[in-house]
């Protein structure tokens, strides 16, 4: 990546992320989504009903029929923070400056913010979930403290 | 235009960056620990004069300190060709028939970056390691005058020309003022007809990485485990924090910076860390049979966990074939009797 454009971002759409514990070899645009993988808005409930930390509460979702079981990463970085999905476009700099003729570089250009980045893992394995969620969150704030400048 | 997953990149973006609102130049600088095996780190600077490093991430990945506990307890599984069981869904919530797939489930992130340890890196040039293992082996094996180290007194334009001449070029995206910024935590300065001269020097190095330490050490990662029991008396277990914060720094500095840093008797704003390495030290010797003991029960422990690991990925799990159980069905007497003749068979 040789720059993030983020001067133009304001026109982005309102995207989920969601990261899912299995592997979907395939890349690109789906229409699957229309009317399935939708929170189990009543489960949640349940769920939530003693979380009294909004940003620690938990999303459930089916995927092939499992359930998976996620938290929201964003959090994580601090309020005001986003996080965005980037489309990289490969430019050739060559008209622009002559004597790096062939130089292409990658500018990431926002298409959609992401309202959420929700990691999930399968039903029964919350333990991984938020051991893995803890121990990001200390590696930022450790990075906080050594880089504070 | 194409649209394809592969080209599609999730980063998250700290606030103050996304106020600026900015077309973010990305380059990259050498790693400051000056270890080959590390990588060089991506970066960018905004107009306020911050720095970011850019990170990538992905869940579902056990970290390599932890790998003999997690292969123990089966907690992770990768895919054949060693990648993260993770995939990413990008739902429009407006309109569900736009969605994305990725294959790949990382995601990159900014966070904020002190270009201050690129300038000890610099000036430590000459220690070079290939892997993080060489920091136990006390003896630094460089010699002679490193390159990073000057003499003279620099003004900051010859600073930086230094930099990008000796060091790396692309310290060229790096502004006269973050360096300043940078030159002033650890340099001995002089000003002379209204120009600061800088010229970094070891001391003021190790009385900067001293206070990171004592940062680190009294807000120490929970998840980090204890190198002593509870037990432990208070001052012990202050010493072993100093230790471990000491210890975390080795992934940021070269090596000779750690050595140094682990003998350093502090000065007046800084605590000794030489004096907390003994201290931790001397314990661990006057100890060494219960501690000796802690590792062969671990290593036990570990031990134990692969066994079963192992056996139950073996053939003879299915030995014992189950025979399908046929219920019977309930069959009637028939005879003759008083009241046969009521029940009539037909």
């Amino acid at each position: 990546m040789n720059s993030i454009d983020l001067s133009s971002s304001n026109s982005a759409k309102e995207y989920l992320g969601h990261l899912v514990p299995c592997k979907i070899r395939y890349n690109g645009p789906s229409d699957e989504f229309t009317d399935n993988f939708n929170m189990d808005n009543e489960e949640m409930e349940v769920l939530n009903n003693d979380v009294a930390d909004e940003s620690k509460q938990v999303y459930v979702n089916y995927i092939r029929g499992r359930k998976i079981i996620g938290q929201d990463v964003l959090p994580i970085f601090g309020e005001g923070s986003k996080a965005f999905l980037t489309e990289n476009v490969i430019s050739s700099d060559a008209t622009m400056e002559e004597e790096f003729d062939n130089t292409e570089s990658i500018n990431a250009k926002p298409i959609a913010t992401l309202n959420k980045l929700i990691n999930y893992e399968r039903d029964g394995n919350e333990s991984r979930l938020s051991s893995e969620l803890q121990k990001f969150q200390e590696y930022i704030e450790l990075n906080d403290i050594i880089h504070n400048n | 235009m194409t649209v394809h997953g592969e080209n599609k990149d999730i980063i998250i973006i700290p606030s103050e960056v996304v106020a600026l609102g900015e077309q973010l130049k990305v380059f990259t600088l050498p790693s400051p620990s000056n270890n080959s095996s590390k990588g060089r780190v991506e970066l960018f600077q905004v107009s306020n004069n911050l720095v970011y490093q850019i990170k990538n991430h992905s869940f579902s990945k056990g970290s390599k300190i932890n790998n003999n506990d997690d292969m123990a307890n089966d907690v992770y599984h990768y895919t054949r060709d060693n990648e993260t069981l993770k995939s990413v869904i990008l739902t429009n919530e407006q309109d569900r028939s736009e969605a994305y797939l990725r294959e790949n489930g990382s995601f990159k992130f900014a966070l904020k970056y002190d270009i201050v340890y690129n300038l000890i890196g610099f000036y430590y040039s000459e220690s070079i390691t290939e892997s993080e293992k060489e920091y136990s082996n006390q003896v630094s094996s460089q010699s002679g005058k490193e390159q990073g180290k000057n003499d003279r007194f620099l003004t900051l334009r010859d600073y930086h020309d230094l930099l990008v001449d000796s060091n790396d070029s692309q310290w060229a995206n790096i502004s006269l003022e973050v360096l300043k910024i940078a030159l002033e935590k650890i340099s001995n300065t002089v000003e002379e007809a209204e120009d600061i001269y800088y010229k970094i020097d070891d001391n003021k190095i190790l009385e900067f990485l001293a206070k990171i330490v004592s940062k680190i050490a009294s807000n120490l990662p929970k998840s980090i485990p204890p190198l002593l029991p509870n037990s432990a008396p208070e001052d012990i277990q202050n010493s072993m924090k100093i230790v471990l914060a000491t210890n975390i720094l080795i992934s940021l500095v070269p090596k000779k910076a750690y050595l140094e840093l682990i003998k350093f008797k502090g000065t007046d704003n800084t605590i000794s860390i030489d004096t907390e390495v003994k201290k931790f030290n001397d314990y661990l010797e006057s100890n060494e049979l219960s501690i000796e003991e802690k590792k062969l029960l671990m290593q036990a422990a570990i031990s134990v966990g692969m066994n079963n690991d192992s056996s139950s990925d073996g053939k003879d799990k299915n030995k014992t074939i189950k025979k399908p159980i046929v219920p019977k069905k309930p069959r009637v007497a028939v005879g003759r009797g008083a009241i046969d003749g009521f029940f009539k068979k037909k």
